[in-house]
C-alpha cells in the first residue's frame, strides 16, 4: 500500500516536475533575452550588442536553410549586415528594423519563435506528449503488475522455470565442459 | 545499349518481384517447398536485374554518356570519377534505384543467411519476411520505372536521340568525400531497419510472435544502428566542414528524418531484450519497429516532398504523396495483422514491480518515442501553424535545444540506471549496494562543477551542471559493473584483472558491448554540452595585413592564393595564427568555384579546421574578391569550439561498442 501510495506521490512530482521545467525553459531564456535588451540603449558597445541582437535573430533570405545572419557567411548576408549596421546609426529601433525586414521577405525568416500566441501550442505540446506518454507507459506497467499471464506458445522466449535438481545438473555439466577444456 | 539494358532489367524485375510474392505466399499457404525455393530465386533474380540497372546507370556516368537525362543532370566531364560513381544517388531518380538496390541486396543476403537453416529445420519464419522485403522493392520498382508522375526513369534517355554536350554536374556541395559516403550509409542504415520490420511482418503472418523472429533479426537491428551512427555523425561532419556556421547539428528538417528512425531503433533494441528475458512487450515491440521502419519513409516524405524546406531543397519533388500513400497502407497491413493475432500477443509473465530493469527500459521507450515526438511536433510545427494562421512559423534551433533538455538528461541518468537496477525487483539491499556510490560521486562532481563555474564567474545554465552530475553519475556506475564482472572473472580464472576484464567482454559481447556504448553517450554528451554550450564566435572584415582576437587566439590574414583544379578552383587567403601571442602556425581557409555548363560557377565553403586537443579554432570565409588585392575586404568568421572532438570521440566508442555486441552470436548460430 505505502509502495502504491509513494509510486503515486512520485509519478505526479514527476509530471509537474516535467511541466514546470518544459515552461521554465523557455521563459527563462526569454527573460535573459529581454533582460539583455531592455539594459541596452545607451553605449558604444551597445550598438554592436543590438546589432548582434539583429544578426541572430533573422535569418538570411540568401537560400542557405535556416542560418542566421550572424553566421551565414554568403555575400547577401554582408549587405544585409551593412545596412543594419547604417539602420542602428541612423536611430532606428532593433524592433523596427527586424519588422521591416521581416514584412519584406516574409516571417519565415524570423529565427526566434517566441513562446507566446499560436506558438505557446509548440511549446506546450512536447510536455504534453512526454506526459500522456508517460501516463500510458504508467498505466500498462501498473496493469502488467495485475494482469493474468498467457501460456507461452512454445516458439521460446517464454520465462521457463527449472527445478532444482536440473540447476545443479546443469551447474555439473557446465563445470565438467569448463574441466575438459 | 547499356541503358536500354538498365530499364529492360527494371521492367522484369517487376515481373520477378510479382513472381517472389505469388510463390511465396502460395507456397507457405499449401507448404510446397519448391514454390517457397522458386520465390525465394526470384528474390534472387531480382537482386541481380536490379543490379544490371545500377551497373548500367554507373556505366553511363563513368563513360559520359550525355543521352541519358539523369547523367546530365547530376554529371559532368570534368568530374572526379569518385564524385562520377556517387553521383548515382546525387538526386532523386538515382538515389531511389540505389535504394532499391540496397533492398534488393538486404534481400538476397536473408536468402542467403537462412539458406542452411532453412534446409535443415523446415523453418519457414524467413520465407513469410520475404514478402514484405519484396512488397517494399516492388514500391521502389514502380517509383524508378518513370511509368508514374514525378519522378523520371533513372535510365532513360532524352527523346530524339539528343546528346548534350556536357552534363550539369553534381551538386558542388556533394562533391566532398563525407557526402561520398554519407547518404550511402544512412540508405544501408534504414534499408538494414526493413529487415527486422519484414521479420515482426514475418512473424505476424506465420504467428510466431514469440522471440525467434527478435533473435533471427537481431543482427540487422544492430547493424542499422551502427551504421545509422555512423551515417547521422558523418552528415554532421559534412555540415561542420562545408557550410561554414561552425556547427554539426541544427535540427534541420533532414537531421530530424535521420534521426527519428535512430531514435525507435534504440528503444526498441531496449525493449526486445526484455522480450527475449521475461517474454513480455511482444505487442510493443512489433508497434515499435514498425514505428521505426516507417519513420524512415517518414523522412523521405518530410524532407523530399517539398512541404518543409531544408538543406535537402535539391532533391525535391513530387514523390511524396507516394510514400505517404505506402507508410499508410503498409501501417494498415500491419495493424491488421495485429488484430488477427491479438490473443497470441499476450505478454507471457507480468511485471513483478515498478523498480525493475524491466521498469527502467518502458521508462526508456517512453523517452525515446516521446523524443522521437517531440522532434516530429517540431519539424511539422511551420505546417501545423501555417494551417491554422496562415503563417508558416520557422522553429529555429533554440527550440529543439529547449524541448529535448528535460528527456535529453533523463535519457542520460538512465544510461546508467538501467544497467545496475536488477531484473524483476530491485530490493533496498540491491539499490543501497548498486546506486549509492555512483549517485553520491555524481552529485558531488555536480556541486563542484557548479561551484567552479560560479568562482570563476562564467554563466552557466543548471541542465550544464545536471548533466556533468548524470555523466558522472553513468561512468561510475558503468565502470563499478566493469570492475565488478571483471574481478569475479578474474578470480575464477585465477588471472589478472586485465585479463578478467577481456574475459568478461568476451563472454558477454552483448551486454558489455551495450556498456560501451552507454561510455559513448556519456562522451557524447558532455562533448555536445561544451560544443554548444560555449562556443565562441567573432566576425570581422579584414584586408591582407590585418590582424583579429578570438580568445587567446591572434589570425593575422598574411596572403591569398589560388590554385585550379579539374572541375573547380580554389581560392581563399592565408592566415598566421598565434596562441597567446606565440606562433603556431597557418591555416588556409578557402572557396571553391565550381564550373557548371551554362549556369557559369557555384562556389562552396572550404572552412579552415585546427584541431587544439579536443578543441577547434574554425575560420570560414566570406565572399571573396576575384584576385584579392591588397587593399580588399574579405569578411571572416572564427569559432573556437571546445570539446568538439569529444563529440566525434563519443561516437567511435558508441560504434565500437555496438561492433563488440554486434559480434555475439545469437542462440540459433551458436547451435549450429
Amino acid at each position: 500500500m505505502k509502495v502504491k501510495k509513494f509510486a503515486r506521490v512520485s509519478t505526479s512530482i514527476s509530471a509537474v516536475f516535467l511541466v514546470v521545467c518544459f515552461f521554465a525553459v523557455p521563459i527563462y531564456s526569454q527573460m535573459e533575452t529581454s533582460g539583455v535588451s531592455e539594459s541596452q540603449n545607451t553605449t558604444d558597445v551597445q550598438f554592436k550588442s543590438k546589432l548582434d541582437e539583429l544578426l541572430t535573430t533573422v535569418y538570411c533570405y540568401c537560400g542557405c536553410e535556416r542560418e542566421t545572419i550572424q553566421v551565414c557567411v554568403c555575400g547577401t548576408a554582408e549587405h544585409i549586415e551593412a545596412d543594419f549596421r547604417s539602420r542602428l546609426s541612423a536611430g532606428q529601433t532593433v524592433e523596427v528594423i527586424r519588422t521591416n525586414y521581416l514584412d519584406t521577405y516574409g516571417s519565415q525568416f524570423y529565427a526566434v519563435m517566441p513562446a507566446e500566441g499560436i506558438n505557446l501550442i509548440a511549446y506546450i505540446t512536447p510536455a504534453v506528449i512526454l506526459v500522456l506518454i508517460g501516463g500510458v507507459a504508467f498505466a500498462v506497467l501498473r496493469k502488467s503488475r495485475q494482469m493474468p499471464v498467457a501460456t507461452t506458445d512454445g516458439d521460446g522466449g517464454g520465462d521457463q522455470r527449472v527445478s532444482d535438481t536440473a540447476l545443479r545438473q546443469v551447474e555439473a555439466e557446465l563445470e565438467k565442459y569448463k574441466n575438459e577444456k | 545499349m547499356t541503358a536500354e539494358i538498365g530499364q529492360a532489367a527494371i521492367y522484369l524485375s517487376v515481373l520477378s518481384g510479382l513472381w517472389a510474392i505469388g510463390f511465396l505466399c502460395v507456397g507457405l499457404r499449401t507448404r510446397n517447398p519448391n514454390a517457397v525455393r522458386s520465390g525465394r530465386n526470384a528474390v534472387i533474380a531480382t537482386f541481380g536485374l536490379i543490379s544490371i540497372a545500377t551497373a548500367a546507370l554507373i556505366y553511363g556516368f563513368v563513360t559520359d554518356d550525355f543521352s541519358m537525362r539523369y547523367v546530365v543532370e547530376v554529371s559532368s566531364a570534368a568530374q572526379p570519377l569518385l564524385y562520377k560513381v556517387t553521383a548515382l544517388w546525387g538526386r532523386m531518380s538515382g538515389s531511389l534505384l540505389f535504394w532499391l538496390w540496397l533492398l534488393t541486396v538486404a534481400g538476397a543476403i536473408v536468402v542467403w543467411q537462412n539458406h542452411r537453416y532453412n534446409k535443415q529445420t523446415g523453418d519457414t519464419l524467413a520465407d513469410y519476411a520475404l514478402i514484405p522485403v519484396v512488397i517494399i522493392q516492388l514500391f521502389f520498382i514502380l517509383l524508378v520505372t518513370g511509368l508514374i508522375e514525378g519522378v523520371y526513369n533513372p535510365l532513360a534517355r532524352f527523346p530524339n536521340g539528343q546528346v548534350a554536350p556536357d552534363g550539369a554536374g553534381m551538386n558542388p556541395l556533394l562533391q566532398t568525400p563525407s557526402m561520398a559516403f554519407h547518404p550511402p550509409t544512412l540508405y544501408i542504415g534504414w534499408i538494414s531497419l526493413t529487415v527486422p520490420f519484414a521479420f515482426a511482418v514475418g512473424a505476424l503472418a506465420s504467428g510466431r510472435v514469440g522471440s525467434d523472429w527478435i533473435l533471427r533479426s537481431r543482427r540487422w537491428t544492430l547493424f542499422s544502428w551502427i551504421v545509422l551512427t555512423v551515417g547521422i555523425t558523418l552528415g554532421g561532419n559534412w555540415a561542420y566542414r562545408e557550410l561554414g556556421w561552425g556547427g554539426y547539428w541544427a535540427w534541420d528538417p533532414v537531421e530530424n528524418a535521420s534521426f527519428m528512425p535512430w531514435l525507435l531503433g534504440t528503444a526498441y533494441l531496449h525493449s526486445v531484450m526484455i522480450q527475449e528475458k521475461r517474454s513480455m512487450l511482444k505487442l510493443w515491440n512489433i508497434l515499435l519497429i514498425t514505428l521505426a521502419f516507417q519513420f524512415t519513409l517518414l523522412g523521405t516524405f518530410i524532407t523530399r516532398s517539398g512541404i518543409i524546406s531544408s538543406v535537402h531543397a535539391f532533391a525535391q519533388s513530387d514523390i511524396g504523396g507516394y510514400f505517404l500513400g505506402f507508410i499508410l497502407i503498409s501501417t494498415a497491413g500491419v495493424v491488421g495483422l495485429i488484430i488477427y493475432r491479438w490473443k497470441r500477443l499476450k505478454s507471457a509473465n507480468r511485471l513483478e514491480s515498478l523498480l525493475s530493469r524491466e521498469s527502467a527500459f518502458v521508462l526508456n521507450n517512453w523517452l525515446f518515442v516521446g523524443l522521437t515526438l517531440i522532434i516530429l511536433w517540431g519539424t511539422l510545427w511551420p505546417i501545423i501553424s501555417e494551417a491554422i494562421n496562415g503563417q508558416k512559423a520557422s522553429v529555429p534551433e533554440a527550440f529543439f535545444n529547449q524541448v529535448v533538455i528535460i528527456p535529453g538528461l533523463l535519457l542520460l541518468f538512465l544510461t546508467g540506471a538501467g544497467p545496475i537496477i536488477s531484473w524483476k525487483k530491485i530490493t533496498a539491499n540491491n539499490f543501497r549496494r548498486m546506486f549509492s556510490f555512483p549517485l553520491v560521486v555524481g552529485l558531488v562532481s555536480g556541486a563542484l562543477t557548479w561551484g567552479f563555474l560560479a568562482l570563476k564567474g562564467n554563466t552557466f545554465p543548471i541542465y550544464s551542471v545536471l548533466c556533468v552530475s548524470a555523466a558522472v553519475f553513468v561512468i561510475v556506475a558503468i565502470f563499478a559493473e566493469f570492475y565488478r564482472g571483471a574481478r569475479l572473472r578474474a578470480k575464477r580464472q585465477e588471472t589478472s584483472l586485465l585479463n578478467g576484464l577481456g574475459l568478461l567482454i568476451q563472454r558477454n559481447k552483448r551486454r558489455y558491448g551495450g556498456y560501451i556504448i552507454h561510455i559513448g553517450i556519456v562522451i557524447l554528451y558532455i562533448g555536445i554540452m561544451g560544443s554548444k554550450g560555449y562556443f565562441l564566435l567573432e566576425s570581422d572584415s579584414l584586408a591582407l595585413g590585418e590582424s583579429m582576437q578570438v580568445g587567446s587566439f591572434e589570425l593575422t590574414m598574411k596572403d591569398s592564393f589560388e590554385r585550379e583544379y579539374a572541375n573547380y578552383r580554389r581560392a581563399g587567403v592565408i592566415f598566421d595564427v598565434a596562441k597567446n601571442g606565440k606562433q603556431i602556425g597557418t591555416m588556409e581557409p578557402a572557396r571553391h568555384f565550381y564550373y557548371k555548363a551554362g549556369q557559369g560557377e557555384q562556389d562552396t565553403i572550404e572552412s579552415a579546421i585546427r584541431h587544439f586537443g579536443v578543441n577547434d579554432l574554425y575560420i570560414a570565409l566570406g565572399e571573396l574578391p576575384a584576385n584579392i588585392k591588397g587593399g580588399d575586404i574579405v569578411n571572416v568568421q572564427v569559432y573556437h569550439n571546445p570539446l568538439i572532438s569529444v563529440v566525434w570521440i563519443g561516437v567511435a566508442v558508441m560504434v565500437i561498442g555496438g561492433i563488440i555486441a554486434i559480434a555475439e552470436k545469437s542462440q540459433r548460430n551458436q547451435e549450429a
